[in-house]
C-alpha cells in the first residue's frame, strides 16, 4: 500500500476519525488494529513478525527490577529480535557465502516462514532493541502494553523509520485525548510538501538515473551520462528520503504526534563526519548510542576510534542491505570519518590560520559533496562488479564536448516540462536546506508560519505540480526496501 | 469544529476538480459504457471482415457481444493482443477470439465470468488461453481491466470461496476509486482533447479484404489483422520497435521473483472452473523476440519470475491434463528473428505453424 493511494488515504481518514472521535482508550486500541491492517496488508506473516517483536520487546523493557541488577531477560530478548533480523535479512546473503548453509536456506524458503519478506523489520526491530536498552540502563521503561504495542507497531512510520525511541513516542502515544487543529493542518502541509518533492523531484531524476545505472544500459552508457546520473543519484536519494520523512512526520503530527526530524540539510556539510550528524539522524544516533558507545566510542584513543568508527559503519552498511555493495558504501563512509579523525589536528589549524575563508570552506564542502557522491555509486549499484565498471567510465571516458553536445540530455528519457518542473522543486530543497541552516526552518516549517492566503496558495502550487507534471506510480520509496 | 470546515473547504475544490476530470474524461472507461456501433455486430453477422480505427474500445466490444448478443461459437480465444491473431482458419474451427489489449489476469476472469452469466460457458467446447507472463505479477500496472471490474470482483470471490479477507478487501476499495487517483488524473489529463473531441472515432470499414496495407483488419470471428506495413516491416523497423518497447516490457514483472501466489490461486480456479463444465482448456505461449529473450536470458536471476511462470504452467498443465503450444523462449518454439513484428508479436505464419493441430492434440 503506498503512502499516496486511495486505499492509504481512506486508512488515514479512518485513523483520524478513531483518534479523535472515539473516547480513550478505545481510540489507541482502533489505532492498532488499524496499524496491524496496514501491516497485514502487505502479508500475514509480516503481521506475526511484528507481534513476535512486540512481545519480545516489550517483556525485555518491562522494568521490575532495579535497572542495573543483571538479568538474562534483556539478552535473551534482544538475542530473539536479531535472530529474526538475521534470519530474515541475512540469511540468503549468508548462504550464497557458506555453501554449506544452502540446503537449510533453501528449506526455509521453502517453509511458512520464508514465503514473505516482513514488511518494516529493520526499522521497528531496531526501535524494539533500543528500548530494551534503554530499559535496561534505567532511562525509560514503559508498562503499559496497548502503548509499547502501539510504539512498535505505529503506522505511519514502520515502512521506512525514522526509528522511534520509545522514551520520545510512547508518552506521546499516551496522550492522545486533545485535538488540535493546529496539529492537523500542520501534519498536512508537511505531507503536501513530502509529495511534491517525491513526485517532481525524486521520481524524475529516479528515471534519469535508471537510464544510466540499469544492467542493461550500463555497458553502453558513456563516462559523462554517468557522471551526471551519480550526482542525480545523490540528489534523489536524499529528495526521496527527506520526502518521506515530511510525510511520515506530517502524518504523525496530524495525530498530535510529533516526530524528530531525521534530516538537517546534509548536502551542506563541511565534513563527512559533519554529513553523518545530518543525515538520516535517527539511524546515525541509533547506532552512536547502542553500538559506538558501547564499544568504547572515543575515549580510547585514536587508534581505537578509527577502529571503532569503521565498525559503525559496517554494521550501517549491512544493516541497509546483505550486500556486498551497502558493506563497501558503509566502509568507505567509515574510512572517510577516520582519515577525517586522523588529519583533524592539521585541519583544525587551518581553520583556525583561515577563519571563515570561503575558498577553503568551499573547497571543504565540494570534497565533501564529491566523497558522498562517490559512496552511493557503490549504494546505488546492483554488483560490485558493476559499481567498479562505473568508476572506471567515469575515470577514463568523460568528456566535455559530449556534455555540451546538442541532445545529451535526451539518454536520461525525462521531458523537458519534468525537467523544468524537477529543477524548480529542486531549487524549493536548496532554499529550504538554506534556511534550515539559518533559521532552522525547513520548507514545511516555512510555509507553516507564512499568512494564511500563502499557505494556500503555496499548497495548491505544490498539488497541482504533482497533479499534472508528478512522475506518479513509477517508484516507491528507496528506504522502503531495507 | 469552524477550522475544520474552512480547511475541508479550501480542500474540496481541488477534489471536486479531479474527480471531475476523472469521472468526465474517464480513460479506462470504469464509469461509463462507450457505445459500440451495431454496424460491427451486423458485419460480424454477415461474416464479413472490418477495417478498424485504432483506438477502438475492444473491452466494450466484447461485453457487448457476451452480454448483449447471440454472437456465439463452440471455440473461444484469450488472451491479450499476443493471441488476437488467432482465428477460426488457424485453428480449424468456428472460434471467437475475445482478446484484449494487454489483458490481465482480471480481464482473463471478467470475461469468463461474462460467459457464466449470459449462459453461453454451458455451449462452449473448447476455450484456448493466450497466457502472458505478467498475468501472473500482481503489480503490472495495467489498470484498463478496470471497465470490467464487477464481472471481475464476481469471479474473485468466487474462485476464493467468498474469502473477503481483510486484504482483498482494502484491494477492491482502492479499485473502485480511479476518481481521485492521480494517476489516473494523469492519463485523463492526456486523454482530455479526445475526449472533448468524442474520441475515440470508431471507424469501422466492411472489407472483403484479409488485411489492409495502413490498418488493422478484424475479421469476423474478432481476431485481428495487422497491417500489412507493420507485419512485413524491414528488420531494422522491428529492431527499432524492439528497443522501444524492451524497457517497459520488462517492467511488467522485473519486480516480481515469482508468481503471484493470489494470481495463480485465481487462474488455477479459474481452469477447474471451466473444465468443470466439460470445456477443453488449451494453452498458448507465445515467445519472446529473440533481442528481448537474450536479454532476459543473459541474466536469469534477475528475471527469474518469467522462466518460474513458464515451469508452472506447464506443470499445471501436465496435472491437469491441459495441452499446450510454444514456449516463451522463441529458439523453442523454432523461431527467429524474421517470425516477428516487434518485440511481443509474432507475424500471422509464425502464429499458424505455433497453433497447428492444438485442438487435436
Amino acid at each position: 500500500m503506498s503512502l499516496v493511494s486511495t486505499t492509504f488515504a481512506i486508512l488515514v481518514i479512518l485513523a483520524l476519525l478513531i483518534r479523535y472521535l472515539v473516547p480513550k482508550p478505545y481510540n489507541r486500541i482502533g489505532l492498532l488494529l488499524l496499524s496491524y491492517i496496514f501491516v497485514y496488508s502487505y502479508s500475514a506473516g509480516s503481521l506475526v513478525v511484528l507481534l513476535l517483536i512486540s512481545c519480545a520487546g516489550y517483556i525485555g523493557q518491562y522494568q521490575v527490577e532495579d535497572p542495573g541488577k543483571k538479568s538474562p531477560k534483556y539478552t535473551i530478548c534482544i538475542i530473539f529480535i536479531l535472530l529474526l533480523l538475521l534470519v530474515y535479512n541475512y540469511f540468503g546473503f549468508f548462504s550464497r557465502l557458506i555453501p554449506s548453509a544452502g540446503a537449510a536456506y533453501s528449506a526455509f524458503k521453502a517453509s511458512p516462514f520464508g514465503l514473505f519478506i516482513p514488511i518494516g523489520i529493520s526499522f521497528y526491530g531496531l526501535s524494539v532493541i533500543g528500548s530494551i536498552v534503554d530499559s535496561k540502563k534505567g532511562l525509560y521503561s514503559e508498562k503499559d502494553i496497548l502503548t509499547y504495542f502501539l510504539f512498535a507497531g505505529w503506522f505511519p512510520q514502520i515502512l521506512s523509520g525514522p526509528i522511534a525511541r520509545a522514551r520520545d513516542l510512547c508518552p506521546a502515544l499516551k496522550d492522545l485525548s486533545s485535538f488540535d487543529y493546529d496539529n492537523l493542518r500542520n501534519g498536512l502541509i508537511r505531507f503536501v510538501s513530502g509529495v511534491f518533492i517525491k513526485y517532481t523531484l525524486a521520481d524524475v531524476l529516479s528515471t534519469a538515473v535508471l537510464t544510466q545505472y540499469d544492467p542493461k544500459d550500463v555497458l553502453i552508457a558513456t563516462g559523462s551520462g554517468l557522471l551526471f546520473a551519480t550526482v542525480f543519484y545523490t540528489v534523489q536519494i536524499y529528495a526521496d528520503f527527506v520526502a518521506y520523512t515530511w510525510m511520515v512526520r506530517g502524518l504523525s503530527e496530524m495525530f498530535g504526534i510529533m516526530l524528530n526530524i531525521n534530516f538537517n540539510a546534509p548536502y551542506t556539510s563541511f565534513s563527512v563526519r559533519e554529513f553523518w550528524r545530518r543525515w538520516h539522524i535517527s539511524l546515525s544516533s541509533w547506532l552512536r548510542e547502542y553500538v559506538y558507545f558501547s564499544l568504547g566510542g572515543s575515549r580510547k584513543g585514536t587508534l581505537r576510534t578509527c577502529i571503532n568508527t569503521l565498525v559503525v559503519f559496517f554494521v550501517s552498511g549491512l544493516w541497509h542491505g546483505a550486500s556486498f555493495n551497502y558493506i563497501v558504501w558503509g566502509l568507505l563512509h567509515g574510512l572517510y570519518i577516520s582519515l577525517e579523525i586522523l588529519l583533524s589536528g592539521p585541519r583544525k589549524k587551518l581553520d583556525e590560520k583561515y577563519p571563515k575563508n570561503v575558498i577553503i570552506k568551499g573547497f571543504e564542502w565540494l570534497i565533501t559533496f564529491c566523497l558522498v557522491s562517490f559512496a552511493w555509486i557503490f549504494f546505488r549499484s546492483e554488483s560490485l562488479n558493476n559499481a567498479f565498471y562505473i568508476i572506471s567510465k567515469l575515470a577514463d571516458s568523460i568528456s566535455l564536448s559530449e556534455i555540451f553536445s546538442a541532445g545529451f540530455f535526451t539518454r536520461f528519457q525525462v521531458s523537458n516540462i519534468h525537467w523544468i518542473v524537477a529543477a524548480a522543486a529542486f531549487l524549493v530543497l536548496v532554499v529550504s536546506d538554506i534556511l534550515q541552516n539559518l533559521r532552522e526552518k525547513d520548507l514545511p516549517a516555512l510555509i507553516i508560519s507564512a499568512p494564511l492566503w500563502a499557505r494556500i496558495v503555496l499548497c495548491y502550487l505544490m498539488v497541482g505540480s504533482v497533479l499534472f507534471w508528478g512522475a506518479v506510480g513509477s517508484s516507491q520509496f528507496i528506504y522502503f526496501q531495507f | 469544529m469552524k477550522k475544520v470546515i474552512k480547511l475541508i473547504c479550501i480542500i474540496l475544490p481541488l477534489l471536486i476538480f479531479v474527480v471531475g476530470v476523472n469521472v468526465y474524461v474517464d480513460p479506462a472507461n470504469t464509469y461509463r459504457t462507450i457505445p459500440v456501433s451495431n454496424k460491427i455486430i451486423s458485419a460480424f453477422r454477415s461474416d464479413q471482415n472490418m477495417i478498424i480505427s485504432e483506438n477502438y474500445s475492444d473491452r466494450t466490444l466484447i461485453k457487448k457481444i457476451i452480454l448483449e448478443t447471440d454472437l456465439s461459437a463452440p471455440t473461444i480465444v484469450m488472451g491479450s493482443s499476443r493471441g488476437a491473431q488467432i482465428s477460426s482458419d488457424i485453428l480449424g474451427s468456428e472460434s471467437l477470439n475475445t482478446s484484449v489489449t494487454a489483458a490481465a489476469l482480471e480481464d482473463i476472469a471478467a470475461i469468463w465470468q461474462m460467459y457464466l452469466d449470459s449462459g453461453k460457458a454451458d455451449d462452449l467446447e473448447n476455450v484456448v488461453l493466450s497466457i502472458d507472463p505478467w498475468i501472473f505479477n500482481e503489480n503490472n500496472n495495467e489498470a484498463r481491466y478496470q471497465s470490467y471490474y464487477y464481472s471481475y470482483a464476481k469471479q474473485f470471490f468466487r474462485s476464493c470461496g467468498l474469502d473477503l479477507n481483510t486484504k482483498n478487501y482494502l484491494r477492491y476499495l482502492g479499485l473502485g476509486t480511479n476518481c481521485i487517483s492521480v494517476a489516473y488524473f494523469q492519463a485523463s489529463v492526456k486523454a482530455l482533447p479526445g475526449r472533448i473531441a468524442q474520441d475515440p472515432i470508431e471507424l469501422f470499414v466492411p472489407t472483403d479484404m484479409p488485411q489492409a496495407m495502413g490498418s488493422p483488419v478484424l475479421r469476423s470471428d474478432n481476431s485481428y489483422v495487422y497491417p500489412m506495413n507493420y507485419e512485413y516491416a524491414e528488420p531494422t523497423a522491428v529492431y527499432d520497435r524492439v528497443s522501444l518497447a524492451l524497457r517497459g516490457i520488462v517492467d511488467t514483472f522485473e519486480e516480481a521473483k515469482h508468481p503471484s501466489e493470489r494470481n495463480t490461486v485465481v487462474f488455477e480456479n479459474l481452469i477447474l472452473s471451466m473444465q468443470s463444465k466439460g470445456i477443453n482448456v488449451y494453452f498458448v505461449i507465445s515467445p519472446y523476440n529473440p533481442y528481448v529473450w537474450d536479454a532476459m536470458a543473459a541474466d536469469p536471476k534477475r528475471y527469474s519470475f518469467i522462466f518460474e511462470v513458464e515451469d508452472y504452467l506447464k506443470d499445471f498443465a501436465g496435472n491437469n491434463g491441459i495441452p499446450v503450444a510454444g514456449s516463451y523462449d522463441p529458439g523453442a518454439c523454432g523461431f527467429s528473428y524474421g517470425e516477428f513484428m516487434d518485440a511481443l508479436h509474432i507475424n500471422s505464419a509464425a502464429t499458424a505453424i505455433l497453433i497447428d493441430g492444438l485442438l487435436k492434440r
